[in-house]
């Protein structure tokens, strides 16, 4: 029984292989003739790898053996090699994602760009042909597809994006790199307050039985429910439109220049507020009800109940049983920040703030993919970068994660 | 001992949030068929659309820029939001069941490579990947974009029903049905998933509920489905229109107000599933 279950695995992929080959029997560029062979030869080799699984799992046994062995007697060491294997592999996927997807899709991104430019007004054939020449050359969909594979990632590695097409003739890299910044301001205050006050809430609404305390813990949960810049848009419509307090829109005022004098950072926090605020309060649900549910959890469990019996105190049994809930929770925060940085660009939109969003918003409207690539390929860096360290800041605190006493 | 069921329909909170997400699903799907056409423009006499109305007894919600009933527009955008949603939920559970089900139980290299999946999946920035998805597609229906966000939003499911999984896999009925020569396959679909349906279900609204805000969100940078009406394109043309700035309220507080209700209801609902179905918290 156990010995056909990877060959009927393999059987199966192979027929889900065959099934898509029709997708690609009429590629409108050879080069998608060669994906399609590209993606044969690697559905092959899962069909192989699933057929020989167990004895592949054997050989990497005996291979990782030596460094296991040296490893075991460094918990911290083995669980940072872990890790670190972790982040290579994701960050490989991620962007070997990023460079399948726009030639799996059923259009050729190339056309789509100059379809979109035809349309546009002052275009003459020459110039489109022109332009079609410019796509065809950065995708570089006139050449084999290992070249292709290979000059992305030379891309990749030397962040060298080449020239934006929405913004000619900036390049990628610095239009990301200053807007990388404005979103950092937003994110990172963000995600480490909302998670104080978060917690905090919730683990009040767990003991409490304060109207005004639950009535403010619904609240944060509904919001955060909603998409945050929805009540981004509430906030500057009731205290940017209507009651005139805060700007509607922009970092700064037009006019002034990015400095460190007195006038420009009073300039900025008064534009900083609204943004600011509308992320913080909708992030805040995000923890409340985790928190609350674990701290509820774990006032139930036995060595609350222990040591309520020996007479600890009220307060006390709060403090142990927050702590317990609290772990959890921080396991939560690199996930957070990922979708974070995903709702402060949409924020960023409502409020023109210039940082990745805006930036997005452009590049997505104007299909400027060298930008979209650049994009991407930051955000993700900044996404797994936050994630490792927090792991590594997981492992001192919980030091059951990092002498691998329970699987991280 | 009254069954689960009986235990959920006696429940205060449930019956109120239940009401609130039915009522807001008839508008969806009963409503369209007695509001205006969306996409009519409305004219004066003299032949110029009747822009910017606001709300009025023969406008429940106003008009929009181009003299559109909006009331007939958030009609049809719940239920095409809810297409979506419901679309993306349903590919999510199916994947999150096998990857954080099936290919969990079967244990060594299968479940290791499929956990790494589940982790990549998990850290990776979603709005972002979507929108460099979305941005090579010519055209998105709302069927193209409830697959898009199904196929990257099942990361959190797969990981939640592999720990449920791994701790009934440790139970005497599923070692039974080892015994008596069952495969995993069928011990997985026939032993453990119907022990764990009320969680299923749960991740199924949570899914849906997700996906309808991911699809607000990536309709805001303007990925969203091409034509269709949803409530991520009315949020966006609020923005784009600069609604708050001319202070037509009424065009973009309903969809955000239909959004925050209906996915905050419907977690409300699994908070409440999860309060009346886990012992432990029902004691509280």
């Amino acid at each position: 029984m156990n010995k056909k279950g990877p060959i009927i695995g393999g059987i199966i992929v192979g027929v889900i292989l065959l099934l898509l080959l029709p997708t690609y029997s009429s590629p409108t560029t050879s080069s998608q003739m060669e994906l399609a062979l590209f993606i044969w030869s690697v559905g092959a080799m899962i069909v192989l790898l699933m057929i020989f699984a167990s004895s592949i799992a054997r050989g990497i046994k005996i291979l990782v053996a030596p460094i296991e062995k040296r490893l075991a007697k460094r918990p911290f060491a083995r669980f940072f090699t872990k890790k670190i294997l972790f982040l290579l592999v994701t960050v490989f996927l991620a962007y070997t994602l990023l460079f399948v997807i726009p030639r799996l899709a059923p259009t050729n991104p190339a056309e789509v760009a100059v379809r979109k430019i035809t349309v546009q007004p002052g275009m003459t054939p020459e110039k489109v042909e022109a332009m079609r020449e410019k796509y065809y050359d950065l995708f570089g969909l006139n050449k084999p597809i290992a070249e292709q594979y290979y000059s992305f990632w030379k891309r990749v590695l030397t962040m060298d994006f080449g020239l934006s097409i929405s913004r000619y003739p900036k390049s990628v890299a610095n239009l990301i790199m200053d807007s990388l910044g404005w979103t950092l301001v937003l994110v990172i205050p963000v995600w480490i307050l909302a998670f104080i006050v978060g917690n905090y809430l919730g683990a009040w609404a767990a003991f409490s039985k304060n109207k005004l305390i639950h009535a403010y813990y619904t609240f944060s949960v509904y919001l955060n429910s909603a998409p945050y810049y929805w009540f981004a848009l509430i906030l500057v419509f009731v205290f940017a439109v209507k009651l005139g307090w805060f700007p509607t829109a922009r970092a700064y005022t037009p006019g002034l220049t990015p400095s460190l004098s007195l006038r420009f950072i009073s300039d900025a926090a008064y534009h900083y507020a609204l943004p600011f605020l509308s992320l913080f309060i909708s992030g805040i649900g995000n923890w409340c009800t985790g928190m609350r549910a674990m701290t509820i959890y774990e006032r139930q469990s036995d060595y609350v109940y222990y040591a309520r019996q020996m007479g600890f105190g009220e307060g006390k049994l709060r403090k142990y049983a927050q702590r317990n809930a609290i772990l959890p929770q921080v396991t939560g925060l690199p996930i957070i920040l990922s979708s974070l940085i995903g709702q402060t660009m949409l924020v960023e939109i409502v409020f023109g703030w210039p940082g990745l969003g805006t930036l997005a918003l452009g590049a997505a409207r104007n299909l400027d993919y060298p930008l979209l690539e650049g994009l991407f390929v930051i955000t993700v860096v900044v996404v797994l970068i936050g994630n490792f360290l927090m792991d590594i800041i997981y492992g001192f605190i919980d030091p059951r994660i990092r002498t691998g006493y329970v699987g991280g | 001992m009254p069954s689960r069921i009986e235990l959920l329909a006696r429940n205060r909170k449930f019956q109120v949030c239940s009401v609130i997400v039915i009522i807001i699903a008839m508008f969806g799907i009963v409503g369209p068929f007695f509001t205006r056409d969306p996409r009519e423009i409305i004219r004066k006499e003299d032949g110029t659309a009747r822009r910017w109305e606001p709300p009025s007894t023969e406008f429940l919600l106003g008009t929009d820029t181009a003299g559109r009933d909006v009331l007939a527009q958030v009609c049809v955008a719940i239920r095409n939001s809810l297409f979506v949603g419901v679309i993306a939920g349903l590919l999510a559970l199916t994947i999150g069941v096998i990857i954080g089900g099936l290919l969990a139980y079967k244990g060594g290299l299968v479940d290791e490579t499929a956990n790494l999946t589940t982790n990549i999946f998990l850290v990776l920035p979603q709005l972002v990947v979507l929108i460099v998805i979305a941005s090579v597609l010519h055209s998105r229906s709302l069927l193209v974009v409830g697959i898009l966000i199904g196929l990257f939003n099942w990361a959190w499911m797969a990981r939640s029903i592999r720990s449920q999984l791994l701790s009934l896999r440790e139970r005497n009925f599923v070692d039974l049905a080892r015994i008596s020569g069952k495969g995993d396959f069928s011990i997985v679909a026939k032993e453990i998933l119907p022990n764990m349906l009320a969680y299923i279900f749960l991740c199924l609204i949570i899914g849906i509920s997700s996906a309808v805000v991911v699809e607000a969100s990536i309709s805001m940078i303007g990925l969203g489905p091409t034509t269709a009406f949803t409530l991520g394109k009315m949020l966006e043309w609020a923005v784009s229109w600069e609604t708050h700035s001319i202070g037509a309220w009424w065009y973009f507080i309903p969809p955000g107000v239909i959004l925050v209700m209906f996915t905050g209801t419907l977690l409300m609902i699994t908070a409440v599933i999860d309060d009346v179905l886990n012992p432990k918290l029902r004691t509280e």
